[in-house]
């Protein structure tokens, strides 16, 4: 059951009807009961991986409370951090693991004897053992005060807007929340509404419609030419966006119509300046986790340069390998870890190049050139993160500096299915999405008026969402949300 | 892009268009009767759609320039009226646009 299914649209409105109709004692115990619900209707048979996760760690941060000895709790820590990680190596990168190192044997001569195992990955896993492990941490450090009612923190793992692709909630944000259930307010409602409307705009509207052309060139890598491979990967820079922060907007929408905020997992990342604040404007709620949990305890930029460097670089390499197992995601993760780290050494350099050329460093041209590089650095990587394999990625790398330069405009645009129709689509809906995302960020300040919605017109937006998605049905082409693999 | 030779089409997507651009203009009620003839227009025009059966993408494109008119409409207002109007509020975004990154980019 997908955001983006009729199921869901049936579900959800249940949900919430009973959110606000059951006595404050049930209210709770009826959204456990939805989020299991929710999760058993994508992996039924992997319910108990969660449930497990869920006990582990419920039952390892109730001891490291309990326990005064820093030995102890460091103990607990360790076997929660072993078995939580354990089972998503297992699941995740056992045959990836597998693959490479039979792989390296055969390189050098030797007989590789692969062991491949018929596993399922588990939906969310990523996110739900980020989100575990945050509240043991955090425990641990006595950030959080333990959760004594385990219920209770399995509602906290489980909350199904957020369960299989985020926002990677903290404990000190969503648990009060879960805590303090609200009655039905219109101003959240509302707002809710809104979120999720964009949401659904983002995801059928732009998302969907442009991977049909982004999949044509990405699936036939040696056909295509330099320029479809560039429009291809531009379309794919929008599409992951509107696919991922499209997926949040109707997870936050879900949380905030019953009162809950969840925290922003976007802020524009396509007007960064530079890698770093790119970072800071995608998945924010991974990035943070990043930082508190892994770039921190490693020594953070408090240490000499190089183990600055390599602490940045650990982070991103560990980054692209959560995202998936397969080369194509270490090499995307890699990528990032070698911008940051030019990024960091050529930072003075870059700042007195531009006092020389006589502008200020938040003059308007610089700051365009200055998104535009980032946007072009971003795109590269993303042909990575998205080519099929490391094969196909240097397929496409030697058609884009080589030889693909040979193929005409038009046997490119052919090659993609992109048609003059095609064409003002994707250049309208983009258009709106940006002046989309321009009036949210406006309308979310609590003052501020609403100027997107007004007077049901959002029904502008709901009657383009069905027609779209009516449209893609018809050609079989819906597709789930991208970051449900990870 | 045959379905724009249709005079039809084209009256009833111009009326649409107008009919966002007066709606933004004028006082709540007003606004909200435009909006209820505006969705019967949406709807009205689906008889052409399927009488003259057009492809599914060209059909959908007629509906997305109706959105993209509409948000264009809003976002003018905005940039006309609403921002001139809630200048503290704009203050305080770019506060927590630039506040939040920084934050974050002192450390990684």
């Amino acid at each position: 059951m997908t955001f983006n299914s009729w199921e869901f649209l049936l579900f959800y409105p249940i949900v919430a009807t009973l959110y606000f109709v059951l006595p404050k004692k049930l209210k709770w115990q009826m959204l456990l009961i939805a989020s299991y619900y929710f999760y058993m209707c994508y992996q039924a048979e992997l319910v108990f991986l969660i449930f497990g996760t869920t006990l582990i760690s419920w039952l390892s941060s109730n001891m490291i409370s309990r326990t005064e000895s820093k030995g102890v709790k460091k103990l607990w820590l360790t076997l929660t951090l072993i078995i939580c990680l354990g089972v998503l190596f297992f699941y995740k990168y056992f045959n990836f693991l597998s693959g490479s190192v039979s792989g390296l044997i055969s390189y050098f001569g030797g007989e590789p004897s692969r062991v491949v195992l018929d596993l399922v990955l588990p939906v969310g896993i990523s996110f739900y053992t980020f989100q575990t492990l945050s509240y043991v941490i955090d425990v641990y450090r006595g950030e959080v005060e333990v959760e004594r009612n385990f219920f209770f923190y399995a509602l906290f793992v489980s909350f199904f807007p957020q369960l299989v692709a985020g926002p990677i909630e903290r404990p000190g944000n969503l648990i009060p929340q879960l805590k303090e259930p609200k009655r039905f307010n219109s101003a959240d409602a509302k707002k809710g509404a809104k979120h999720m409307i964009v949401g659904f705009f983002k995801k059928v509207c732009v998302a969907d419609a442009l991977s049909l052309y982004v999949n044509e060139v990405y699936n036939a890598p040696t056909e295509a030419g330099a320029i479809a491979i560039i429009i291809a990967t531009v379309m794919f820079a929008v599409q992951i966006y509107c696919d991922f922060s499209g997926y949040t907007d109707i997870a936050i929408g879900c949380a905030r119509v019953m009162g809950i905020k969840l925290m922003k997992n976007f802020d524009h990342p396509y007007l960064a300046t530079s890698i770093k604040e790119f970072w800071s404007r995608w998945h924010i709620s991974l990035s943070g986790w990043f930082k508190d949990y892994l770039y921190i305890p490693l020594g953070g930029s408090r240490c000499r340069k190089w183990r600055h460097l390599l602490n940045l670089f650990i982070v991103f390499l560990v980054s692209g390998l959560w995202h998936g197992a397969a080369w194509t995601f270490v090499i995307w993760g890699a990528i990032h870890g070698v911008y940051q780290i030019i990024g960091n050494l050529t930072a003075p350099w870059r700042d007195k190049l531009v006092c020389k050329l006589g502008f200020s460093k938040t003059s308007p041209v610089v700051v365009w050139v200055r998104r535009a590089v980032v946007f072009i650095l971003v795109c590269f990587s993303w042909l990575f993160f998205r080519a099929n394999s490391m094969s196909d990625a240097v397929v496409l790398l030697k058609s884009l500096f080589v030889s693909g330069w040979g193929v005409t405009l038009g046997d490119n645009l052919a090659l993609m299915g992109l048609d003059a129709v095609g064409i003002v689509m994707s250049i309208l809906s983009v258009l709106t999405l940006i002046m989309i995302d321009k009036l949210l960020v406006y309308e979310d300040v609590e003052d501020g008026s609403d100027v997107l919605v007004k007077n049901g017109s959002f029904i502008y937006f709901v009657w383009m969402i069905l027609f779209v998605w009516a449209t893609l049905l018809a050609r079989d082409v819906t597709s789930t949300f991208i970051y449900f693999q990870f | 892009m045959l379905l724009f030779s249709y005079p039809i089409v084209l009256i009833a997507l111009a009326a649409i268009i107008a009919i966002h651009a007066i709606a933004a203009l004028v006082r709540d009620c007003a606004s909200r009767i435009l909006t209820y003839i505006n969705i019967v227009l949406h709807l009205l025009l689906l008889i052409p759609l399927i009488l003259y059966k057009f492809k599914l993408e060209e059909a959908v494109l007629v509906y997305m320039i109706s959105v993209f008119a509409y948000t264009l409409i809003s976002y003018i207002k905005y940039l006309l009226f609403e921002r001139k109007a809630e200048g503290v509020s704009e203050i305080d975004n770019k506060k927590t646009d630039t506040g939040e990154c920084e934050e974050v980019a002192d450390d990684i």
